[in-house]
């Protein structure tokens, strides 16, 4: 963290600072636990290696959506003061019950019966396979869960470099690969070293199946040591 | 008897938590009305890093080590504020505080050190320059 430091502070070029930027988010311990929820999701189609390749690409596009979309807002002459305010005082709060329900709906142990919703949920519990959207959602929601640390990283330092003239609002999406790079290069690993387990074997799908419920499992856990960190530690 | 422990212990970590929670606010937000003073804002939220953490620290030190004498009179001061406190968003809506950040106000000149502060949180020096530096700037 400190090589990136040094980096940063001696960098003149702002595609470097954002990237350095990004990179520090994504190193930095305080959203580690979300990071690592996203390596499992983004790798539960395991037996097939391009697809989790794909799956961070979108995810890191689902990141490039919000830190752009936020950085535009902000940019078109929305209040600095109160997007920072909402998303650094919020983000982290809601991201708790989020990671709990997600991981509950992909266990089936939630069945809510809504309108549409349960299309949704059969997406979130990845048996369509076709669908790349809940990865991009989960992306882009990943994003906006700004922790104290990432929150200080983007609104104060990479929004002002931003949105200081409209050359700079390609920045987030720098910042974006940036916050990925180690997410899809984990998943890629991951896959490709538990693809060969899984062949060795010939039960890849029934792997596939107990991996998914790992990953459920690792949501309801990285959930619940948010909601320990908000109201225990706090 | 055992109810009386209870009670006791249940009334000493109560107070114990009440008064870590309030430690320094009621002082800091009467200090941040006077325009005389040179204030160091730190503004967070309930939920903290390491380095947020340290930040504070190494900044309060920092506006410590520097003007002893006036943080003694009181001209100087550094003030620690949630922003999950009502107290607190009050003095950052007047200040236009967005989120973590530290800020250097004196009258009616401020300035935001929250990007290089962040950056030398874990170096007591480094902190210490940036705050000279800022507070250089908002005496001019």
């Amino acid at each position: 963290m400190e090589f990136l430091q040094n980096i940063l502070e001696n960098s003149q070029y702002s595609i470097v600072t954002a990237l350095i930027l990004g990179l520090m988010t994504a190193l930095s311990p305080c959203p580690l636990a979300t990071n690592i929820s996203a390596v499992g999701f983004i790798s539960r189609d395991i037996e097939n290696r391009n697809r989790v390749f794909v799956n961070g690409l979108i995810y890191t596009l689902g990141r490039a959506v919000s830190y752009t979309g936020l950085a535009l807002i902000i940019y078109f002459g929305a209040s600095q003061m109160n997007i920072s305010r909402l998303f650094q005082g919020w983000g982290e709060k809601l991201l708790a019950p989020l990671l709990i329900v997600i991981g509950l709906l992909m266990l089936d142990v939630l069945k809510i019966k809504f309108p549409g919703f349960s299309r949704l949920a059969e997406k979130i519990g990845s048996r369509d396979k076709g669908s790349y959207w809940s990865t991009l959602l989960l992306g882009m929601v990943f994003a906006l869960a700004f922790c104290p640390y990432s929150g200080v990283l983007y609104f104060a330092m990479l929004i002002p470099i931003t949105i200081a003239s409209a050359s700079g609002l390609y920045l987030p999406v720098v910042f974006a690969i940036a916050t990925g790079l180690p997410v899809i290069l984990f998943a890629w690993l991951l896959a490709y070293s538990v693809s060969s387990v899984g062949r060795v074997y010939d039960h890849v799908r029934a792997f596939e199946i107990w991996f998914r419920r790992v990953v459920a499992v690792l949501f309801i856990g990285v959930g619940l040591y948010y909601l320990i960190r908000l109201f225990v530690f706090a | 008897m055992k109810r009386v422990v209870l009670f006791l212990s249940i009334m000493v970590v109560g107070l114990g938590s009440y008064s870590c929670k309030n430690n320094g606010t009621p002082k800091d937000a009467a200090q941040a009305l006077n325009a005389s003073v040179v204030n160091v804002y730190y503004f967070h939220f309930t939920s903290r890093c390491a380095t947020c953490l340290a930040v504070e620290e190494n900044a309060r030190r920092a506006v410590e080590a520097l003007y002893p004498d006036e943080v003694n009179t009181g001209d100087y001061a550094f003030s620690s504020l949630n922003l999950d406190e009502a107290d607190a968003k009050a003095i950052a809506n007047e200040l236009k505080v967005g989120g973590q950040s530290l800020i250097i106000v004196h009258g009616k000149n401020r300035i935001d050190i929250t990007s290089t502060a962040w950056m030398a949180a874990h170096d007591p020096e480094k902190m210490k320059e940036e705050i000279r530096a800022g507070v250089d700037k908002v005496m001019l």
